[in-house]
């Protein structure tokens, strides 16, 4: 085959027609491709907005919690006077240890004894418990 | 429907993914076909091209832009293929419809062992002899499609004809 019959077929090629059944086939298969694309696009967009949505739920719920306040911390500033002032520390409240109730013994009632001597000025009196 | 905004010129058209996909289907078909030897293979390839082209969307600077993106994808994916697996060529394309019988079975036969030459030829050298020789793309352009520089593609297209010359026992 010589050159010039070479690039003879080279030009027929180029203008043989493409086969009308594979054109409609591509433009079917890549429009079906190209939809299932846009649609997993929607889904997977809908499922990471619910995520998010599931972890700010879970979030404020633990926000909710009673969560210990930050200690205030002094931040130094170059060149500032005030840099190296901790301000004082508050110190920690002591409760007031709760004392234990002093258990009263309970006592018997009082007993008094009369004693009279000779002398009616002189009264022995005996008190005394049981 | 997605819009791809194309600026040719100095006006900036706006054209749908569709319309791109009708006009280039038959242009990328053919290289697919020329590359791999066969239809099925091509259609496969195109399809590939034209998703990656969805994909990749918008942002082409001109219609020349976007053909020779295209051109490098389906070229690409060719090559892929056929670094994979070595495709059998189908081989019976005789045109339908000849009034001269005989002078088509011949002018069949000659492309036939045409394409079974172009199949034995390295990737890049058969794809700088489809892209400049059967597509009719500048130097430059197959250049830029084959990411290499317009020296090296004359010297593959050189090499791919006196080769084919050689394989069907040419002058």
């Amino acid at each position: 085959m010589t050159e010039d019959r070479m690039r003879e077929l080279f030009r027929e090629m180029r203008e043989e027609p493409v086969p009308a059944d594979s054109l409609a086939r591509v433009r079917m298969a890549v429009s079906e491709r190209t939809e299932r694309r846009a649609t997993g696009w929607w889904w997977r967009f809908a499922a990471a907005v619910a995520l998010a949505a599931c972890a700010l739920v879970v979030l404020f719920v633990t926000r909710m919690q009673d969560v210990p306040a930050a200690p205030v911390v002094a931040v130094a500033r170059p060149g500032n006077p005030l840099a190296s002032y901790t301000p004082p520390q508050p110190k920690p409240v002591v409760a007031p240890a709760v004392r234990m109730a002093r258990k009263v013994e309970q006592r018997g009632p009082d007993v008094v004894i009369r004693i009279e001597t000779p002398d009616p000025d002189v009264v022995l009196l005996l008190v005394g418990s049981e | 429907m997605q819009h791809i905004a194309i600026i040719t010129g100095v006006s900036r058209v706006s054209t749908t993914f569709e319309d791109i996909v009708r006009q280039r289907e038959a242009q990328i078909l053919r290289v697919a076909h020329r590359m791999l030897g066969n239809w099925a293979d091509a259609e496969d390839v195109a399809q590939e091209a034209f998703v990656k082209l969805h994909r990749h969307g918008l942002g082409f600077a001109n219609d020349a832009a976007m053909g020779s993106w295209l051109y490098r994808v389906a070229v690409n994916v060719c090559m892929d293929r056929l670094r994979a697996s070595r495709p059998s060529l189908e081989l019976t394309e005789v045109a339908a419809g000849s009034a001269n019988a005989e002078a088509t079975l011949q002018a069949a036969d000659d492309k036939r062992l045409l394409m079974a030459a172009m199949a034995q030829l390295p990737e890049r050298e058969r794809a700088a002899v489809v892209l400049r020789e059967i597509e009719e793309l500048s130097t430059a352009e197959v250049a830029a499609i084959l990411g290499s520089t317009e020296v090296t593609v004359r010297s593959q297209v050189s090499k791919a004809i006196g080769r084919l010359r050689q394989l069907l026992g040419g002058k």
